[in-house]
């Protein structure tokens, strides 16, 4: 498991837990996808179909970020996985609101409210 | 500390009660330890970053706290004292850390009274040069007093997207649609034709003009431009599993007007603001006032 610049994974039972580390502003929008190979990696070993994303450390983000949450939920569905996000700011809400992806996945308000329902 | 000539210091005995009592009188400066009952010292210093933007904090760090201190020295505390050279060394740092306060209180002072600023710059097409453009645009609006912060870091994606755009669609001419294939594919590609012509001497054009009431930013690049119009809508259901068009609508989105030029390779976005929300701080601002 990686402990990243801007990502860090690690597996909470079966739940691959990806952590948001800091704005991806403050990033170049290749160190982010070059830190994405390595989540996606992770993610293969781990054979996990449950992740939580995990956003208590990034108060906001861009169509990097968007981008990149979209590519994992690519290798994630391909799998038959679930994918659960949590602990967004009001900002990070709104912005993956203006993305229509609460659409796609669903957006609870701490990480025990998400493991339960990637448990169910 | 209490002796000391001209310092008035205050205690606190908890987080909680430290900012009951910044409530009712902001000091210069605040000295904490880190573990306390009730609300501790990185929450404390969380929350006087937010609501006492210009307080700098000192932390008084035990041994084995180092990780704590370099979360809290992260998330804003201006310095540290390890506890066992308290005696030695607090008095020299709160004299450091009152004197960049001070300047920094002054320079504040100052852009508050700033009628208007205009600048210009070229830049590569460098990635960290594009942060660092957005962080010090934001610098300005935040000292210029034209919106709140939280306002202001929606204009600092806004600002990202539009930088990143030029760069990469612009001026390296990298397409979304390759993106959508294969993202190590389009960085490479973007890699590879910022070290070659025409892409590498291609620059990015920014012209800021602000004032407390509106900004104006105008990014152009020296790409062939594209036309807004033909962008997929990234709303549209169909469209929600594809990468195009996100940035345009957050850009859309947190300012209040984005125009593009005719040939598509500039971008005009404007922010109309609102009477600036001020901070705690600001109402009182605590200039001749205490350590405590």
């Amino acid at each position: 498991m990686i402990p990243g610049l801007f990502f860090e994974t690690k597996l909470l039972a079966d739940v691959f837990l990806v952590e948001i580390k800091q704005p991806v502003g403050s990033l170049s929008d290749s160190v982010v996808f070059t830190q994405l190979d390595g989540v996606l990696s992770d993610l293969e070993s781990a054979h996990s179909k449950r992740v939580l994303i995990d956003f208590c450390q990034t108060p906001y983000f861009g169509s990097a970020l968007l981008e990149a949450l979209r590519l994992l939920w690519n290798r994630v569905h391909a799998n038959g996985g679930r994918m659960v996000l949590c602990n967004l700011s009001p900002l990070g809400r709104e912005i993956l609101e203006l993305a229509k992806f609460d659409h796609l996945w669903p957006i609870v308000t701490d990480r025990e409210t998400a493991l339960q329902l990637l448990g169910d | 500390m209490s002796r000391h000539d001209g310092w008035e210091v205050h205690f606190a005995t908890d987080g909680r009660d430290a900012l009951e009592k910044i409530e009712l009188h902001v000091p210069d400066l605040v000295v904490t330890d880190l573990n306390m009952p009730e609300l501790d010292g990185l929450e404390l210093v969380k929350t006087i970053r937010e609501n006492y933007p210009l307080v700098p904090v000192i932390l008084m760090t035990a041994q084995g706290s180092e990780q704590i201190a370099v979360q809290a020295l992260r998330t804003g505390a201006s310095s540290y004292v390890p506890k066992q050279r308290l005696l030695g060394e607090l008095e020299e740092t709160v004299q450091q850390v009152l004197g960049m306060a001070r300047a920094d209180r002054a320079h504040v002072r100052l852009m508050r009274r700033l009628k208007q600023q205009h600048v210009e710059f070229e830049i590569e097409n460098d990635q960290d040069l594009i942060s660092t453009m957005v962080q010090f645009l934001q610098d300005a609006i935040r000292g210029m007093g034209l919106c709140d912060d939280a306002e202001r870091v929606r204009i600092g994606v806004a600002l990202q997207e539009a930088l990143v755009n030029a760069c990469f669609h612009g001026n390296l001419e990298v397409s979304s649609s390759l993106r959508e294939i294969d993202h190590r594919a389009y960085y490479e590609l973007a890699r590879e034709r910022s070290q070659h012509p025409p892409y590498r001497d291609r620059r990015i054009f920014v012209s800021a003009q602000l004032s407390p009431e509106q900004m104006t930013i105008v990014i152009r690049d020296q790409g062939p431009g594209f036309d807004p119009s033909k962008l997929p809508d990234p709303t549209d259901p169909a469209n929600l599993e594809r990468p195009s068009g996100r940035g345009l609508l957050l850009m859309q989105t947190f300012m209040s007007e984005v125009r593009y030029n005719a040939q598509g390779n500039e971008v005009t976005l404007i922010r109309r603001g609102p009477p600036a929300v001020r901070t705690k701080e600001s109402v009182h601002p605590g200039e001749q006032g205490d350590a405590a």
